[in-house]
């Protein structure tokens, strides 16, 4: 909670100053008073009576006390921030004039009336997501008919954590690998739990129960060989999102939006799913599955942010053999898509997801968009590259190209020497 | 700028939404603003816009012709835009003089008994006193804020209560005169002996008080 401050380091409690309209007022209508009753002109001298009266008593009336100021946080989800101001006015306080600003959206000024106590919401439209800091929220008395104001108090923001907010996906690739003995997607190993593999003859080891009498019956009516149906085995899909931090946060934004996006569907069917930051050189998140899950890799994305100058990677992070990696990246520089093409040569599956915003390019001089062309045909040359390596490119802003190519991708992952695909998506 | 751009400009002053850009064109849209939770706001830009119509309505009524319009714009303009100078206080005095170079408004027209600037007079107090209280508002609401009406009705109700008193007083003054039309040297004498107690009692007291003298360090 703050406080407004004295002016001149006067002691709390100092009756609020006067403006300068109120001194002029004053003077003004003691003046006409004066002409009016020396020259006997009672019109003129009533001109000054009203203002007189106003003048005095909003003087005598003068607030005593400073007006306090306290936030509570509001609920502040992805795309609205909120928070509740809380305001304390002492009597004869006939307004509160406001002054609530963020950098990204500037200042609003208001004039609020405060009966004492009030509550006031505050809330701003914003697309960021990650560490944010609310408002700032700078606050002033005003006494009768604006003749006298109070000191100006002022209270820093609060820091809040907004959350990403997930697109809706529809389907997502499997990785070639599958991990474990339990799980929701057929792996290639024999096992149980999973579609048909083959039918055998009945081998030391099988159960009686996966004797197919049908078949038997069809092969061998005499009973001589016993014939067993063999299935596949399930497992469960590692996948590492590995996000560039280094980026802007626009930028940022999208790769948090993305992630998270992919997080979830991958966690909703019972995947493990890890994290790993390419702008800094602490261990990630460990593959974990889960709701619980869930909430550490939304949190790990919300406080990705820059920090610092990153050394160079010699060697991409180690991720589990197998598993299908993510890299959200705006690609302006080498290293996401050196990273990316070393997981591939090591037999991983890679997704680049292209994360940089569509830019605006209006307003430009020559120079700078000879500066904005250079960068996007490396860019572009780092991108063709990538896909020419075996990786598969998204462009995330672009929405519907972006689930129709993970669509797409989902049904090649899911395809089986001998299989129809019809029927075949990921959830 | 753009015609788009001027339209929300002139949307956002008056407190209503923006217009979304056409489809395909290649305008930026504005960040968007902090928004406050309030009970009937009005747009600030209608609050800077009040005193200098008061202005020209209290130049109109005090009888102000020729040069005196000249001074009446440019103090319309000082309270629009610079309403923490005090150009209403100084509009105010001139509103005086004009009514002190013209005919008295509370003369009493002795063929019809009545007094006939009655109402002139009365709305010239009435305009005066929310001139010098809609500047004094002015002076704290920006062009851009809101102002919540709540504000404007308690101002309303002080302004209500002041103008009972005066306006009273106008009305006594007028009928002493039309009692008593000459022989008021007394009442004068009365009044000026008021002003002077006024003018002690407005007065901060440490201006009255002498001040011990400084010794020099």
């Amino acid at each position: 909670m703050t406080q407004g401050t004295q002016p001149d380091g006067a002691p709390p409690g100092q009756p609020w100053g006067v403006t300068g309209s109120l001194v002029w007022a004053v003077a003004v209508s003691l003046v006409l008073l004066s002409v009016g009753a020396l020259a006997g002109r009672p019109d003129v001298a009533l001109l000054g009576v009203a203002p007189l009266l106003a003048s005095l008593s909003a003087t005598w009336l003068r607030p005593r006390g400073q007006v306090w100021a306290d936030s509570a946080q509001s609920e502040t989800t992805a795309g609205v921030l909120a928070q509740r101001v809380q305001l304390s006015a002492p009597p004869g306080c006939t307004a509160v004039r406001l002054r609530l600003g963020r950098p990204e959206h500037g200042f609003s000024e208001a004039l609020v009336h405060v009966p004492l106590h009030r509550e006031i919401e505050v809330t701003a439209r914003s697309v960021r997501t990650g560490p944010q800091q609310l408002f700032r929220v700078e606050h002033q008395g005003i006494g009768s008919g604006g003749l006298t104001a109070g000191p100006v108090g002022e209270e820093a923001p609060d820091a809040v954590v907004v959350l990403p907010r997930s697109r809706t996906m529809p389907a997502l690739p499997l990785p070639s690998r599958m991990r474990g003995l339990t799980g929701q997607h057929e792996s290639r190993r024999p096992g149980q739990g999973g579609g048909l593999r083959d039918v055998h003859l009945f081998l030391p080891g099988d159960s009686i129960r996966q004797v197919d009498w049908k078949v038997t019956a069809r092969r061998s009516p005499n009973l001589e060989q016993l014939y067993v149906r063999r299935t596949m085995a399930l497992g469960e899909a590692v996948v590492v999102l590995v996000v560039d931090s280094r980026d802007d946060a626009t930028s940022l934004d999208l790769a948090r939006q993305a992630a998270m996006t992919v997080a979830e569907g991958y966690l909703a069917v019972g995947d493990r799913v890890a994290v790993e930051d390419l702008g800094v050189r602490r261990r990630g998140l460990r593959p974990g599955t889960g709701h619980r899950q869930l909430d550490r890799v939304v949190q790990q994305l919300a406080l990705l942010r820059p920090e610092g100058d990153p050394r160079q990677r010699i060697r991409p992070p180690r991720v589990s053999a197998g598993s299908l990696v993510y890299v959200f990246s705006t690609f302006l520089d080498a290293e996401a898509a050196d990273m990316a093409r070393a997981w591939r040569r090591m037999g991983q599956g890679v997704i680049a997801v292209d994360v940089l915003p569509n830019v605006r390019t209006r307003g430009l001089d020559a120079r700078h968009w000879l500066a904005i062309r250079l960068i996007r045909i490396e860019r572009e040359d780092r991108l063709a590259e990538l896909a020419a390596a075996g990786v598969e490119v998204l462009r995330w802003p672009d929405a519907a190209g972006t689930t129709e190519r993970l669509q797409l991708a989902s049904r090649r992952s899911r395809r089986r020497p001998g299989r129809s695909m019809a029927g075949a998506v990921h959830r | 700028m753009r015609l788009w751009a001027l339209r929300n400009r002139l949307r956002e002053l008056f407190g209503l939404p923006p217009v979304p850009p056409r489809p395909g064109s290649a305008v930026v849209p504005a960040a968007p603003r902090v928004e406050v939770a309030m009970a009937g706001a009005v747009p600030g830009a209608l609050v800077r816009l009040l005193p200098p119509v008061l202005v020209v309505a209290g130049a109109a009524l005090s009888g102000a012709t020729g040069f005196a319009w000249y001074l009446t714009a440019l103090a319309a303009i000082a309270v629009t835009w610079w309403p923490r100078f005090p150009g209403a206080a100084i509009i105010v005095g001139f509103f005086g003089l004009w009514v002190f170079g013209r005919d008295d408004l509370l003369e009493l027209d002795t063929v019809a008994g009545t007094v006939p600037g009655l109402w002139r007079m009365a709305a010239l107090v009435l305009i005066v006193h929310l001139l010098l209280v809609g500047t004094a508002l002015a002076a704290h609401v920006a062009w851009r804020s809101l102002v919540e009406a709540g504000v404007l009705l308690r101002g309303a109700r002080t302004v209500l209560g002041t103008q009972a008193i005066a306006q009273s007083v106008l009305l006594l003054v007028a009928w002493l005169r039309a009692w008593q039309p000459v022989g008021q040297e007394w009442l004068r004498l009365v009044a000026v002996v008021a002003v002077v107690g006024v003018a002690l009692l407005v007065a901060p007291r440490e201006w009255l008080v002498r001040r011990p003298r400084r010794v020099p360090d």
